[in-house]
């Protein structure tokens, strides 16, 4: 029975490759003022950043209402069965309003996965739960390699502030890089599901310099993707470091959405890798 | 019980929430601290409360109990917002399933509906943790079961009503328990003094559906017999300060002589953080004191005293400041940081940047090896820390610091910084997160790229290194050499930074201003090498003593 990969907007998978592997993306939602907007939908990255700049008071993000996942799972399980892939738990109740909906339409057909990752992270377990499907797997096998990837990805986030994530209540354990009387530029990882701190450092080369260690290392990784909010610049040098480090490498550039660039503020550069499964001889070393 | 009275009830329950969503969004604390889950539940239950107005519109006089159920489950379920609305929604959803195809609702219908939203909502979260929403509503499930019950047996000698208002008050009256239980089980609410914004929420909505059966006006939020999450949010403001002595005491007032603006002026007299609510002749009292007692008999003076509550503060604290330092140590930190500095400015940076002890000296007024280790000692037991690293931030200071550290019987460890901007560098390193000896290898491996220079006045005059010196003159230190002779010590500084700088592509300079040199001083200078250099340069009032200016080259 086909299988059907569904995820939520913040995994900021690029349209493109959405549309090629038919992952279905239920959007969160952002209000400013008093105005909501589907993430993705009617607020592109664009005009979100451009908007952000110019409002006073922070926009606040949402959940999709279960209803939202209603409405695909019932279309979608109509057609076969449904693998849907999401955001961390400990940073959104997202997967809460994914698990409710599948309740209404049909527990048994629907399998929800948190990938305890956020952005591209969650986006590479949901493209390989897609890549799966596309190749005729089971809905348990689709699980299988989401999960999978799950455990082999690293990641690691330069932030221009802390602020932003203090703000949202997102800053879990990374509160320890809070503060400070110096311009701080802090490197977070996600592990666990939780924003952990790694360093911090005081230019943006070296901010660069610790995204760049992560595929600067011997193991060989699958495949890898830089994100940003509003420096494009910063991404694409570090993109061609890494191109000319693991020239044979897939590499996805893409953009934060709003939701994450809400808590994740302006400059803020990410990096995420998936290594090579053990015995895997495809992957660029 | 018909059709238009659960239709009240929905929309009354659905007011009392819009009341006091921002009350409630002030006490959001788990599970992430962002201040919404008034909003979420207010605009959930209202979304619940019109569809199941629209649909009993559009079936006119066919509409029942069991369709207007239907119609507000469904209506919650498509405006869920936020993890609190979902878990509204769920509780929503056990109406249809205990209303369908019923004409009107009854005492055990309610309680059934109760229970199968209890269930539900377990069901749809991941983790269910008590001290939250669903702490309230399976109280709530329980206390309508048990009403239900007795309604039953007491309806069987007598017939008389449908019951649904003894269901409910008792759900109220559950849900506001529960609201109040659920700082004891969840040390994260007890800490920031507030109690859960779901359960209390949840309370909220049954006492306004419940007002609305009985026809009553909403509870005005100063209603001492109502829920009041605005006292709640003014109390957890109350709460912020930190470590507090005293008893946090709590009491309710009755009588003729109730003046709540002359009882403040009292209070305030007796303690602090006073609070004081109420209406006609009631007051609803909050203070910190050290002497409850005091404030209850003062209480009796102007009336019936009831409530009365003194909760031990310092007790409280100490708890909470153990259970944090148990979590330090856990995650494997738990590192005591001292460093070795001079100057106001300095010792504020690095406490900012994590340091817990500073020992006061430098250049002209080496600490000795006791200094360093009584510092040490002292701090670690006053922080529980298991472990510690002194930054000597001198090169003279360095051997002491290792003899201080000598036999200490913990882990211990001298970062050899020779100034204050390597020991800034080490500190910004430092991950508390991470193990001792990965924290080590981190600073030793900082302090290897920074530069540091020093702009001071010459002792005496002197010809080193092919520059000549006179006595009283600015000159620029780079790494420890003698690097430059200049008129201004901005001169000297400007010519430091020059050179530290060269051949680091994307360096930050810091310029700490010492005793003498004004921050806007210091931000001239600061200005000229940004637009001479294109460097990132910050400026800190470091205020120490003999340098007119420390600089580090990150």
């Amino acid at each position: 029975m086909a299988v059907h990969v569904v995820t939520d907007s913040t995994a900021d998978i690029p349209p493109t490759i959405a549309e090629e592997l038919g992952i279905t993306v239920v959007p969160l939602t952002i209000s400013f003022a008093g105005e909501s907007y589907r993430d993705g939908v009617d607020l592109t990255a664009d005009a979100f950043y451009e908007r952000l700049q110019h409002v006073k008071e922070l926009p606040t993000t949402s959940q999709p209402p279960p209803a939202l996942f209603q409405y695909d799972y019932q279309h979608l399980a109509s057609r076969g069965e449904v693998v849907s892939v999401h955001l961390s738990r400990k940073f959104s109740g997202t997967i809460d309003s994914a698990r409710a909906a599948a309740r209404e339409v049909g527990a048994e057909r629907i399998s929800i996965v948190d990938s305890g990752s956020a952005s591209m992270g969650l986006g590479f377990c949901a493209m390989a739960a897609a890549r799966a499907a596309r190749d005729g797997a089971s809905r348990e096998a689709c699980v299988a390699a989401a999960e999978s990837v799950a455990g082999r990805l690293r990641i690691a986030v330069a932030f221009e502030t802390l602020e932003y994530l203090r703000r949202g209540g997102r800053i879990g354990r990374a509160t320890a890089f809070l503060g400070g009387l110096l311009r701080l530029k802090p490197i977070l990882t996600v592990k666990d599901g939780e924003a952990f701190p790694v360093t911090r450092v005081r230019s943006r080369q070296k901010a660069m310099d610790e995204l760049f260690a992560l595929v600067d290392g011997a193991g060989e990784i699958e495949e890898a993707c830089i994100l940003h909010t509003t420096t494009p610049e910063d991404a694409e040098a570090l993109a061609a470091r890494v191109r000319a480090r693991r020239p044979g490498m897939p590499l996805v550039l893409g953009r934060f959405g709003p939701v994450l660039g809400v808590h994740g503020g302006p400059g803020m550069v990410g990096m995420a890798v998936v290594d090579a499964a053990p015995g895997d001889t495809t992957a660029s070393a | 019980m018909d059709g238009a009275v659960l239709l009240r009830m929905l929309a009354g329950g659905a007011a009392a929430l819009e009341r006091e969503a921002a009350a409630l969004n002030a006490i959001n604390v788990f599970p992430v601290p962002d201040g919404d889950t008034g909003t979420n539940m207010s605009s959930t239950m209202r979304a619940a409360s019109t569809a199941a107005a629209a649909a009993a519109t559009g079936d006119g006089a066919r509409a029942t109990v069991g369709s207007i159920a239907v119609a507000a489950a469904r209506g919650a379920l498509m405006g869920a917002k936020g993890n609190s609305g979902v878990i509204l929604s769920q509780i929503l959803s056990g109406l249809p399933g205990a209303l369908a195809g019923r004409e009107g609702l009854d005492g055990e219908a309610l309680a059934a509906a109760f229970e199968r939203g209890q269930q539900a909502a377990y069901h749809v979260v991941s983790q269910p943790r008590e001290g939250t929403i669903l702490t309230g509503i399976t109280a709530v499930a329980l206390a309508a079961r048990d009403a239900a019950a007795r309604d039953a047996a007491a309806r069987g000698a007598a017939k008389r009503g449908d019951g649904v208002d003894g269901v409910l008050a008792a759900a109220v009256e559950a849900a506001q328990g529960a609201a109040e239980h659920t700082p004891d089980l969840m040390p994260l609410l007890r800490e920031a003094g507030v109690v859960d914004a779901g359960a209390q929420g949840l309370a909220v909505l049954l006492d306004g559906m419940l007002r609305a059966l009985r026809g009553e006006e909403a509870a005005p939020v100063e209603d001492l017999g109502a829920i009041s999450g605005a006292w709640l949010a003014e109390r957890a403001t109350a709460h912020a300060g930190g470590a507090q002595a005293g008893f946090c005491t709590e009491f309710v007032v009755e009588g003729a002589g109730v003046d709540r603006g002359a009882m403040r002026t009292q209070l305030a007299a007796m303690g602090e953080s006073v609070l004081v609510v109420g209406e006609g002749s009631v007051a609803r009292v909050h203070l910190h004191t050290a002497d409850p007692e005091g404030a209850f008999a003062y209480g009796r003076t102007l009336g019936t005293v009831s409530r009365e509550k003194a909760d031990d503060m310092s007790a409280q604290f100490a708890s909470l400041a153990e259970a944090a330092g148990g979590a330090a140590r856990a995650g494997g930190s738990g590192i005591a940081v001292v460093a070795v500095a001079a100057g106001e400015g300095i010792a504020a940076l690095l406490r900012s940047l994590g340091v817990a002890a500073i020992v006061p000296g430098g250049q002209t007024m080496n600490p000795s090896a006791g200094d360093i280790r009584a510092a040490t000692e002292g701090t670690m037991a006053a922080t529980g820390a298991g472990c510690a690293i002194v930054l000597p931030n001198n090169p003279n200071i360095v051997l002491a610091a290792r003899q201080a550290l000598d036999g200490i019987g913990v882990p211990a460890r001298v970062v050899a910084t020779a100034s204050i901007p390597q020991g800034v560098a080490a500190l910004v390193a430092m991950n508390p997160e991470a193990p001792f000896e990965e924290n080590v290898a981190a600073m030793e491996e900082a302090i290897a790229t920074v530069r540091s220079g020093a702009v001071t006045l010459a002792a005496r005059a002197t010809h080193a290194a092919g520059i000549a010196v006179r006595a009283g003159q600015p000159i620029a230190l780079v790494d420890g050499e003698l690097y430059a002779a200049a008129e201004t010590v901005a001169d000297a500084a400007a010519a430091a930074v020059r050179e530290m700088v060269t051949e680091r592509a994307g360096a930050v300079v810091t310029l700490y201003a010492g005793e003498g040199v004004s921050h806007d001083d210091a931000e001239r200078l600061a200005d000229a090498l940004r637009a001479e250099l294109h460097v990132e340069v910050e400026v800190v009032d470091g205020g120490q003593p003999h340098y007119a200016y420390l600089i580090g080259v990150d």
